[in-house]
């Protein structure tokens, strides 16, 4: 099953915001963890998470800072910081409230 | 056989070419290079991974549209910095227009439009610095955001440093047949004098980078105050005009206070009243 458009655009922030509450990551880990998670079904066009990062940074949600990997190759690491952790918290009360009212609605024997 | 160098060198033209920033493109560059890196890992042949790895990360074009949206939002206040100061010039441009020409006063226009323009760049970048610590306080601001007002403040410093500089010479070139001195040291002469000093201190700091740009925001506000006491200060001392408001020696001291606690707010923590809300409500 491939993702709608609309649903890989609204998902994207909460995605990387709780990825980023495990540690501090970079993009291809960030893609990797994602395809992971999702045994490969949320396939993002790997170019388009990083405007979504540097949309958190402007946002101050996120902190990044260039690095290097174990290879001695530069990389950008994000990190979260408490704006992040605020719009985490919104999200997730948001995304748990339509979970639950479509569960209800999907599942009647259940409400 | 491929050369995977002289490959990744035209795709980042192509990248650059559809208009990607610099850095956005060494994080995508190390991007594809991991993707490669894992391909090939996996047994796909160097050339075919980085076609793979090309078309994962998407078209210039849809790349490039991406962070286009980024690039449109401009921080409020220095949109609002900007305005005024265009404002500011075309009210000085009809008021020379309109009021009355004397032989003489073609000079003394020019001072006080070149003059005028550059105080208020002055005390417009005063302004921004004190928005700059009204959200420091409260939420901080992300690198890329301090980067772009960058570009705002030392186009605001040069602009303030070069209309103050041609307003001084040309009110000494004034003042010679007219007052029989170029310079008198009088206390608005050494009001100019100091607003130059603190404009050229400023434009070097920033251009040279001696000192980052949050800090320079916020020294910024201590420029409003110098630009109060050389504008509004002088003329209470020497009795030459009050603006049409004679007694507003104590407005001038209370405005003066006020920026100089935005500019000790400025040395405090990034978002400390945010932080004790949350602990309040938690």
């Amino acid at each position: 099953m491939k993702l709608e458009k609309e649903f890989v655009a609204a998902s994207s922030v909460p995605l990387v915001l709780s990825i980023l509450t495990e540690g501090d990551s970079y993009g291809y880990a960030i893609i990797q963890r994602v395809k992971e998670l999702s045994g490969g079904e949320i396939g993002w066009t790997d170019g388009m998470l990083y405007p979504v990062l540097h949309w958190l940074e402007d946002q101050d949600m996120v902190l990044s800072r260039w690095g290097e990997s174990e290879t001695g190759r530069k990389r950008k690491y994000y990190s979260l910081k408490p704006g992040g952790r605020q719009m985490l918290r919104r999200q997730k009360e948001q995304w748990t409230l339509v979970n639950s009212v479509l569960n209800q609605l999907w599942n009647p024997q259940h409400a | 056989m491929h050369n995977l160098e002289q490959s990744i060198a035209e795709w980042r033209k192509n990248m650059k070419g559809a208009d990607v920033e610099p850095e956005a493109l060494d994080e995508l560059e190390g991007h594809l290079r991991e993707t490669v890196d894992q391909l090939v890992h996996l047994g796909a042949p160097e050339e075919e991974a980085l076609q793979r790895a090309i078309g994962q990360l998407g078209s210039p074009q849809t790349v490039a549209s991406e962070f286009e949206k980024l690039r449109m939002r401009m921080w409020f206040p220095a949109k609002m910095i900007v305005v005024a100061e265009i404002v500011v010039t075309i009210l000085l441009t009809y008021l020379l227009m309109v009021l009355p020409k004397r032989a003489d006063g073609v000079l003394l226009g020019a001072h006080v439009f070149t003059v005028t323009l550059g105080y208020t760049a002055t005390l417009l970048l005063g302004f921004l610095g004190i928005c700059f610590v009204g959200q420091h306080c409260w939420s901080g601001f992300s690198s890329r955001r301090v980067a772009a007002l960058s570009g705002v403040t030392i186009t605001f410093a040069g602009i303030a440093l070069c209309f103050t500089a041609a307003g001084t010479v040309l009110g000494m070139i004034w003042a010679k047949p007219h007052l029989g001195r170029y310079w008198g040291w009088d206390a608005k002469e050494v009001g100019a004098l100091c607003v130059l000093v603190w404009q050229t201190v400023f434009l070097f700091t920033h251009y040279f980078r001696w000192m980052t740009t949050s800090r320079l925001l916020v020294w910024s506000i201590l420029g409003g105050n110098i630009v109060g006491y050389a504008w509004f200060g002088t003329a209470l001392m020497i009795r030459l005009h009050t603006y049409g408001m004679p007694g507003y020696s104590a407005l001038l001291l209370m405005a003066g206070v006020a920026n100089f606690t935005f500019f000790l707010l400025g040395f405090t923590p990034e978002g400390w009243l945010r932080s004790h809300k949350q602990t309040y409500y938690e």
